[in-house]
Parts: C-alpha cells; sequence; structure tokens
C-alpha cells in the first residue's frame, strides 16, 4: 500500500475551478437538503399560505374552550333552532359590539318556536370574558373566554351560529369539535406510519417471500370496499364503551386501510434506493448494512414520506367525519365534524335550519389546505430531481 | 481458499466466468429461461495495466464488472484476486462475509456522476465514508486524508463542505474517483467513466487516470463502449459479443490488425473526425443477437461477412494466434481483416 | 452559397425566463440550410443546438420563447416564383405551423422509446401521421406504411406494422421514427441526436440509411450531435455553437482542417482519436462549462480560452462574421470589436 503523494506539488493552476462564483451561490452550494426544500417550499405561495391555515385550524383546537362561549353540552328546549345572530360592531358610531336580545315565542298558527330580535335590548359584548368552568389543556381550571357577557350566562344570550334542536350553541360546538376531527387524523396517520415504514421497509428491503405476502396483503385489504368494512368494525365495536375507547377504535379501524398507501410508498423508495449507484458505491466501501440504511436511504425517502403523510391526513379527517355522519364512528356526546353533520342528515332539517350545516365549511377548508400543503411539500421533497 | 503465490502472477484472473438471469414467467414465477450475460468467460489483468472490456450494450461487459466486484454473484467461475499480503482469493465463491477483509482493494468508478454522489452528503461525508467503514475514527485523520485525495484529483480542499449539486458533471466524476482511491485500492474498475461527460471534459477525465495510474501504481479494468476512448487509455483490450469474449490482444495489434470480423466491424464502423476519410464503412446486417436465445455456432456468424458452414454449427474456442493475442475465429489465421490504420490510408 | 437557401435562421434568440434568472438557451445564432445538403450543428451540452432545432419547429416549452430574429423558409411554386414565410412570426398552436411541423419540416428525435406512444402499434402511429397531412384512405396509407418501412429497411414490414414499439430493438425503433419523419416527404428532416442512443455498429446502420434517403430524395438535413465523429462523417456544412452562440461555420473540411475559432481548434484536438498512440495523453480544455445561469461576460469562452485577451474578450461579445470566403467566425482574433462590420 503506497501512501498517497503528498500535497507539495505545485497545484496551481491545475486545479479544476469551481462552478460558484457568488455569494448567492455559494449559499446554495453549501445548502443542506432541508434547506433546499424549504427555497423550494417557499416559493409554493398556496402551499405556505395553507400551512398558515392549518396552524390556525390546530391553534384552534388547542384554544377551543376559550374561544367557545357556551358550555357544548348544555341542552335548554327553549333555545331549540336559534338562526345565527348578526353581530352589531358600531352603536351610535361609537366602537361597541353587541347583538340584540332574542324573544322567544311560539307562533299561534303552526306552534313552531320562533325568535325575534329586539333592538331596544343591546346585549354588549366583552372580550376576555367569564363563562363557564373548564379545564385549559385538561390542566389548568379556568373560566375565561375569547368573548362573553357581563354576568357569564352567554349561552342565554348569544348564538352567532345559532343552535341546534336540543338548544346547544353551534359556535361553541364547532370550536370543540375541531378537536376530536383533527386529532384523530394525527393518530391515525401516526399509527399507519408505523406499519406502513415498518411493513414497506421490510418488502422493499428482504424483497423474496416476505414481500410478495406484504404486497399481496395490501391488495387484499385495499380490494375491501370500505363503507361495508367500516359498518362491520363498527359494529362489533361494544355500545356501552365510552368517548375515548371508540376514539381509539376508530383510529386503528382508519389507519388499517390507510397504511398500505404509505407501505407502496416507503417499499418503491426503497427498491429505488436500493439500485442507485451511490449505495453499491458504499457497500464496495465496506460500509455496514445498518448505515446504508439510515445515512443514505432514510433521508432520501423521509421527505417522500411526509409529503405522504401530509397527503393520507384529509383522507384520515374526511373518513372520520363520514363515518360519524353515518353513526358508525364517534358517537354523542363526543363532539365531532362528523358528530355535527349528524344533525344535518334530515333534509327537512336542513331546509328549515340551515345553519346546522355549518360543520361542513371547517372539513371543506381543512381538506383543501392539507391537499395544497401536501402537493407543495411533494414538489419540494426532491429538490435535486 | 487461499493459496501462497508466485510474485510474477496476475493481480486479477477470471476463469470461466458466468453469471445468467432467469426468465421468470407466471404466477408461480417459474423459471423458462436463461438470458446468458456472461457465458463463460476467461481473461486476466496484470498488476498496474490497464485492460478495456468493450462492446455493445447488453454485450455483458458491465455484468462482467460488477461480477468481479461481487455486486452480483456469478453464477459460476473464479475470480481469482491477489490481495495486498500476496495470496490469492477466489472472491467469487467466498461468503459475502468473509469478502469483507478484500473489498476494499477493489474499487469502482461510476458511469453517471450524478447517480453516483450521494446528494444528500457533502464531499467530505462522500469521500470519507469508506474511510469510516475502514475504521478511522479521528475526525481531524480524515479530514487531511480528504484533503490529499482533493488535492490528487485536481480539486480544491476548500470544496469539501460544499454539496454534490455543485459540481459539474467532470468535477463530480472526480469526487467519484477520489473517493473510489480513498482507501489505497489496487484495482480500480472504470465503468464508463467518461461516457456521460462532455467531449470538452472527457479528455481532463482520461488524463487524470492516466497520471493517478503512474503516480499510484493503479490497475484498471476499463469498461467502455467508445473505442476512441479505450485507444487512449488501455494496454490491452479485450472484445466481448453476446456474454463473450471474442478476442484479447495489445491495443495497438487489436486497432491495427484484428483478428476478430466483429472487432473489424466495430472498429469501421467508428465515425473518424475527419471528413476527409469518409469512406467504405463495414456496415454489419440485422440486429445484435439477443443473449437469452443465441444463434448456434459461433454468435456472429449470422452477421459475419466470413461465415463457412463450420461456424453455423462450432462454436470456435479462444485460441492464441500469436503471444498475447487471443481470437475467437474459426478463420483467424486464414483471413485479412482491416485495422485502423488501413482505413486511414483510404 | 450559389442559390437562395431552403431555409435562414437569424439572429435567432430563444430564452427561457425560469425562476432563477433568464437563461438564453439561444443567444443570437445565424445560419442557413442549402436545399439538397447537410448542416451539421455541433455543441456540448447547453449550447444551445437542440433549443435552437425546437425553435425552428416552434415547439419550445414553457417557460421557453423566441424573444427575436427570423426563421425564413422559402417554397417555390409551380410557376417558379419564390416566397417566403417566417416561422417566428407564426403562431406556435396555429394551423399553418401545424401543417409544415411533419409536413415540410420533420423532425427525428435521440430516445426513439420515448417519441412513440406505446399504447398503439407502429403502424397506427405511422398511419395517423400520413392522415394528418394527407388526404388519403386508410388503405392506402397502410400501404405507404409498409412502403416506409421497407424503404428504411425494417425485415419483414408487412407483420412489424403491427408490432408496438416495445417489441423492437433500439436501431429499429429509429429506423422506424426516420420511415414516420419520411411520411409525408418532408423538405427538411431535423435529426436531432439522432445515433446517440445507439451503439457503434447500429449508428453506422443509421447514418448509412440517413444518407441513402437523402441521396435520394434530395431533402436537407440539419443534423444535430455532440459527435465530432458524426459531422464529419455526415455534413456539408458545419454550425460550431457554444452557450447558446454560433463561434463558428464554414464548409466542414475547413472546420476540420482549418478551423480559427479557438474553441473550435482546441475540441477538435482535446477528443480521443482512434488513430492516437495507445496511453498518450490529450490537450485539454480547462474547467468546466459554466451553468447557464453564469453565462460570463464578453465572449462566452473567454475563460476558457488560451488566446484571451484582457480587456477585450471579457468585455465586447465578438459577432460571427466571415474569415475568408466561405468560412465565418466570432472571435477578436479576427475582426476588432467594433459594432460596424467590416467592410
Amino acid at each position: 500500500m503506497s501512501p498517497p503523494p503528498a500535497a507539495s506539488r505545485a497545484f496551481e493552476g491545475e486545479f479544476d475551478e469551481a462552478l460558484v462564483t457568488t455569494a448567492a451561490e455559494e449559499r446554495v452550494s453549501v445548502a443542506t437538503q432541508w434547506q433546499l426544500m424549504w427555497w423550494r417550499f417557499r416559493k409554493h405561495r398556496l402551499a405556505v399560505f395553507s400551512s398558515i391555515v392549518i396552524a390556525v385550524f390546530y391553534l384552534v383546537a388547542i384554544f377551543a374552550d376559550f374561544l367557545a362561549y357556551a358550555d357544548p353540552h348544555k341542552t335548554e328546549a327553549f333555545r331549540s333552532l336559534i338562526a345565527p345572530q348578526p353581530i352589531h360592531f358600531f352603536d351610535e358610531g361609537r366602537f361597541s359590539p353587541h347583538v340584540f336580545a332574542l324573544i322567544g315565542k311560539r307562533d299561534p298558527r303552526t306552534f313552531k318556536r320562533v325568535y325575534e330580535p329586539d333592538p331596544e335590548q343591546k346585549i354588549a359584548l366583552r372580550f376576555f370574558a367569564q363563562g363557564y368552568e373548564y379545564k385549559f389543556l385538561g390542566l389548568f381550571p379556568t373560566n375565561l373566554h375569547l368573548i362573553g357577557v357581563d354576568g357569564g350566562n352567554a349561552e342565554e344570550l348569544i348564538f352567532l351560529l345559532g343552535t341546534d334542536q336540543l338548544g346547544r350553541d353551534l359556535w361553541s360546538r364547532l370550536m370543540i369539535a375541531c378537536r376530536l376531527s383533527l386529532t384523530i387524523g394525527l393518530a391515525g396517520v401516526t399509527l399507519s406510519l408505523v406499519l406502513g415504514v415498518l411493513l414497506g421497509g421490510i418488502s422493499g428491503l428482504y424483497g423474496g417471500a416476505i414481500d410478495t405476502l406484504i404486497q399481496r396483503v395490501i391488495e387484499i385489504l385495499r380490494s375491501i370496499p370500505t363503507i361495508p368494512l367500516w359498518m362491520g368494525l363498527a359494529a362489533a365495536m361494544p355500545r356501552d364503551w365510552g368517548v375515548v375507547q371508540v376514539y381509539f377504535a376508530i383510529t386503528v379501524i382508519l389507519s388499517l386501510i390507510g397504511w398500505t398507501d404509505l407501505a407502496r410508498v416507503v417499499r418503491g423508495r426503497f427498491l429505488a434506493l436500493r439500485e442507485e449507484d451511490f449505495v453499491l458505491a458504499a457497500e464496495l466501501a465496506g460500509v455496514g448494512q445498518m448505515r446504508i440504511i439510515l445515512r443514505h436511504m432514510a433521508p432520501s425517502f423521509l421527505s417522500h414520506i411526509i409529503a405522504a403523510t401530509t397527503l393520507a391526513l384529509p383522507n384520515m379527517i374526511i373518513s372520520e367525519t363520514a363515518l360519524s355522519f353515518l353513526g358508525l364512528g364517534l358517537r354523542p356526546p363526543a363532539v365531532s365534524w362528523g358528530v355535527l353533520l349528524q344533525d344535518a342528515q334530515n333534509i327537512q332539517t336542513v331546509a328549515i335550519s340551515p345553519w346546522l350545516l355549518s360543520a361542513a365549511l371547517p372539513v371543506i377548508i381543512v381538506i383543501l389546505a392539507f391537499n395544497f400543503l401536501g402537493d407543495g411539500l411533494r414538489d419540494a421533497a426532491d429538490p435535486y430531481g | 481458499m487461499m493459496k501462497a503465490t508466485n510474485g510474477g502472477a496476475p493481480l486479477l484472473e477470471v476463469r470461466n466466468l458466468r453469471r445468467f438471469f432467469p426468465i421468470r414467467k407466471g404466477l408461480l414465477r417459474r423459471v423458462v429461461g436463461q438470458v446468458r450475460a456472461v457465458d463463460d468467460i476467461s481473461f486476466h489483468i496484470n498488476r498496474g495495466e490497464t485492460l478495456s472490456l468493450v462492446g455493445e450494450s447488453g454485450c455483458g461487459k458491465t455484468t462482467t464488472a460488477r461480477c468481479i466486484l461481487r455486486a452480483l454473484k456469478p453464477t459460476a467461475g473464479e475470480v481469482r484476486f491477489q490481495t495486498a499480503a500476496g495470496a490469492v482469493v477466489d472472491t467469487a465463491n467466498l461468503p459475502k462475509t468473509a469478502l469483507k477483509p478484500f473489498r476494499h482493494q477493489m474499487q469502482m468508478i461510476f458511469q453517471d456522476p450524478f447517480s453516483s454522489l450521494n446528494p444528500r452528503m457533502t464531499v467530505f461525508d462522500i469521500i470519507a465514508e469508506p474511510l469510516l467503514a475502514s475504521g478511522m475514527k479521528d475526525r481531524d485523520e480524515r479530514r487531511r486524508r480528504v484533503e490529499n485525495l482533493l488535492e490528487l484529483v485536481r480539486l480544491r480542499p476548500e470544496f469539501m463542505g460544499r454539496f454534490p449539486h455543485a459540481f459539474s458533471g467532470g468535477q463530480r466524476q472526480r469526487i467519484g474517483i477520489a473517493r473510489a482511491l480513498a482507501l489505497n485500492p489496487s484495482l480500480i474498475v472504470a465503468d464508463e467513466p467518461v461516457s456521460a461527460l462532455d467531449v470538452s471534459v472527457q479528455a481532463q477525465i482520461l488524463n487524470l487516470m492516466l497520471d493517478l495510474q503512474d503516480e499510484l501504481g493503479l490497475t484498471y479494468l476499463f469498461v467502455a463502449h467508445d473505442l476512441s476512448v479505450v485507444k487512449h487509455i488501455s494496454d490491452r483490450v479485450a472484445v466481448m459479443y453476446v456474454g463473450k469474449i471474442v478476442e484479447i490482444a495489445e491495443t495497438k495489434q487489436l486497432f491495427n490488425a484484428p483478428s476478430h470480423p466483429y472487432t473489424e466491424a466495430l472498429l469501421s464502423a467508428v465515425p473518424k473526425p475527419d471528413p476527409r476519410l469518409r469512406s467504405e464503412r463495414i456496415v454489419l446486417k440485422g440486429e445484435v443477437a439477443d443473449p437469452a436465445q443465441p444463434p448456434s455456432g459461433c454468435y456472429f456468424h449470422p452477421r459475419c461477412a466470413y461465415a463457412i458452414d463450420r461456424c453455423r454449427t462450432e462454436t470456435p474456442p479462444l485460441e492464441e494466434i500469436r503471444p498475447g493475442h487471443v481470437v475467437a475465429c474459426h478463420r483467424a489465421r486464414e483471413i485479412e481483416l482491416k485495422g485502423v490504420e488501413a482505413q486511414r490510408a483510404v | 452559397m450559389n442559390s437562395a437557401p431552403i431555409l435562414t435562421v437569424d439572429n435567432l434568440k430563444t430564452y427561457f425566463f425560469t425562476d432563477e434568472g433568464t437563461v438564453k438557451a439561444v443567444d443570437g445564432a445565424s445560419f442557413a440550410v442549402q436545399a439538397g445538403k447537410t448542416v451539421g450543428i455541433v455543441g456540448e451540452s447547453g449550447c444551445g443546438k437542440s433549443v435552437t432545432a425546437l425553435s425552428i419547429l416552434r415547439i419550445i416549452q414553457r417557460p421557453g420563447r423566441i424573444i427575436d430574429g427570423e426563421i425564413l423558409l422559402r417554397r417555390v411554386d409551380g410557376a417558379g416564383k419564390s416566397s417566403e414565410v417566417d416561422l417566428a412570426r407564426l403562431d406556435p398552436e396555429g394551423g399553418e405551423i401545424r401543417a409544415i411541423r411533419g409536413g415540410e419540416i420533420a423532425l427525428v428525435f435521440q430516445e426513439p422509446m420515448t417519441s412513440f406512444s406505446p399504447h398503439y402499434t407502429i403502424g397506427n402511429q405511422i398511419i395517423e401521421t400520413i392522415q394528418l397531412h394527407q388526404d388519403i384512405s386508410k388503405a392506402e396509407a397502410r400501404n405507404r406504411s409498409i412502403e416506409l418501412l421497407r424503404m428504411v429497411g425494417i425485415p419483414r414490414p408487412e407483420r412489424r406494422i403491427d408490432e408496438y414499439p416495445f417489441e423492437l430493438s433500439g436501431g429499429l425503433r429509429q429506423r422506424v421514427m426516420i420511415a414516420m419523419a419520411l411520411s409525408c416527404n418532408p423538405r427538411i428532416l431535423i435529426a436531432d441526436e439522432p445515433t446517440t442512443a445507439l451503439d457503434v455498429t447500429t449508428q453506422a446502420q443509421i447514418l448509412d440509411l440517413l444518407r441513402e434517403i437523402q441521396e435520394r430524395t434530395r431533402m436537407s438535413v440539419i443534423i444535430i450531435t455532440h459527435d465530432m465523429g458524426v459531422i464529419a462523417e455526415m455534413a456539408d456544412d458545419v454550425i460550431v455553437m457554444y452557450l447558446g452562440r454560433v463561434v463558428e461555420s464554414g464548409p466542414v473540411d475547413e472546420i476540420f482542417h482549418q478551423p480559427k475559432h479557438p474553441y473550435t481548434q482546441a475540441l477538435l484536438r482535446s477528443i480521443p482519436s482512434i488513430f492516437a498512440e495507445p496511453r498518450s495523453k490529450l490537450p485539454t480544455i480547462a474547467g468546466s462549462i459554466p451553468h447557464p445561469h453564469n453565462r460570463p461576460s464578453g465572449c462566452p469562452f473567454h475563460p476558457r480560452c488560451n488566446e484571451r485577451m484582457a480587456g477585450l474578450c471579457d468585455v465586447y461579445a465578438p459577432r460571427l462574421l466571415p474569415i475568408g470566403e466561405r468560412q465565418m467566425a466570432s472571435c477578436f482574433l479576427y475582426h476588432e470589436p467594433e459594432e460596424a462590420p467590416q467592410a
């Protein structure tokens, strides 16, 4: 083994000169994968905007009780099906947000309860007002709310999005619903991710009979029509399970299908990467199998997995909504967007009180935002392509 | 497996190497045939020389290279490699785990300078990886060695913090060469190392490879399809056709006095960069044979202008027609073939 | 230059407006194609040779755009009167350019596999092309296709016509591609790296085929390649491009035996030759081709040029001007850096 010749030789002028000349290019030349991805992602305006929208939604989920003003579970027959109530921001030229008090009457001909605003009775809205008691993040007991009224009985006086048949305030319920609807997607995707990466990785890495077996399982799972499968599984769920138990059961049911997509992505990347020249180069250099996987293969499919996960999330959210809407998923007293929409199943109710459909709006916005974000991430995922 | 050897043994000796790829069909993936990618080839490479393996796509030259490096397991045959310690090991038949002590003595230079470097690692990490794998734990030591290697391939050591995307194709190829040299290998297998590069950059890399060979005493197995490039770099040339070697000779001998009709046709087909040499070329008829269903006898006979009945039935053995010149052709001794000098004279 | 050329490209500029900046893929290319002759456009990656071809056919993809220059196609009608149409002014989606594309000017690509649809037989695809430009029945078109396949040397064309592209070898696919290009008797055939994806012996077959067809049909050929050997074999006139500019042009013998531009000279010296002494070193061109985003100021070749003149080559851009009777070069070794051309 000869040592390489010392660098004493006059190399000046013999070097292959750099292509990089400016400071901006110098910055690019030492940029890591994540920096390049971020620069590319930043250009995708819609995706950046969507990520802000999604962040806002998750903030709402965290501060749901603070944003609500009425106890979402408190029923009151005398406040059934109140229409959304407009807020008046100015009172005689002065900024002073208020709503008009509602007078409930029974229509003498139809015997239906109708509500009429009384412009004489102005109810001033207060910010950071006292309201019902709750535990912030489940830990700190407080009764602070973003809006409320003097006296703390907001649920009797303000109805920003109206009420449902049982007289519960829709705005407050919508806020609370964000929590379950948005986290069930995350939990489901996490479980899918673990299953998908594990089984997809095994499938791609070992190949052969294990690969064939896993691929066939995926094909069988994907060929089962989802709604009957869900119905069967939901039917198998004991009726006396609590909200938390049902929540986890639904997560498992959702990810049972969800992992197959991710497993395919992971397997595909593994198979592609195994053929890459730089992987062979590492093998020839005597680099161990574990290091090849962690150092060479994982980083190049991590970004793809992030993108695939983001695109899988809206599916999860919409599946939960669909399940709950059909009455197969979460059940009252749990509050989710699907549960809220269940009230809007009856065409007659929808015709008379269309505000019951308001839970559909956040579903649409979140699904779109996740899809745009996923598109942006997918485009940025391979900055070397 | 190991044997003591005499000093004059070649660095690498390939004996009856075969690599077949099964063709599978149907639900049960039953083997219905074999692609004879490398079909019983033998050759050797002496220490410090360059042997080029030339042929058209699908002739098995890349498969041969990968079998030698054990990136592929040969179906049969021996790959006898003389290790730095002087022992001869048959790397074709060692289990993969027993291969590790010798692996770093054979390294590879890849064709595609883009896919051969991990885009997510810095130049330092790429070149230092083999060092780390061989147990060089001290980061400063690795840094010094990488600096050294970069200077060896004429790249500025200051660039080691950059990622591959900041470099041109030629510069990336230099980085790939530095990585291959990191562990002081004795044999470098270069698989089409300049064919993906621009013409004006090819010459730089070829010159660098010649310089490095002189400086470090390297031995090259140079796999290529471009005969002009091969002429510049090789001491000896082996020509492959449909998984078999048809001719091996010293470079000048092979180019000026080819003895296999396929070699002659190959030489004639190369477009010469001189409009005054537009001449009658030998244009082969038909297509390269399918290695899954090779023709009978000599695989080249359906396209050969000199074929006789014997060529259709009998496979010609590889015979030495003069010292250092072996040919697999029944008529090698009787036919007069044209080399490149003869074309220039026209 | 005895007769009027069939195609004249004058000061063509095709730029790509990307997020990272403007790439001047073709920056003032000028050349002429004579009837029945072969023009070779040679250059390395990023020199703009393919973009030039795509510009002629007006199939530049966004964000690319022709921003200046003329591409004049000359036609002679039955009465012997000649007229010219400027392809650069035509609507790229319009009917006129579509009739020219594949009709008067045909294109052969580098990769024959990707230029075919994998879902249709080769026969379907040739017949479709014929019927697009000529008003004949399907049966006639089929017969014509078989005839074309026979002409490009495909064995048993009656059977091959019903095969799918993947069933053919690379060489046969390129023959089919050529047959398709010839289907409407084009006056100009543009071949963009027609043999780069092929092996040498197949390359020899295809080059022979192209020459034979040209002799028979008297069409003009523009052959685009990076391979000086192919140029030497095929071209009558040569255009040498570097970073979007024509650095030298002239008859093939002059280009190979009396190159004027330092780039042409260096390129010819640096290509490996089959006549070289084994283990001999090659003269090289220093450095790499710059990234198209950082085109050097002045003459684009000056950072790699051995004969660069400081204060001149790095400041002023040389123009393509005549040297002698038939050759042109853009280099200050031969011309003063004045805006006005020599008298």
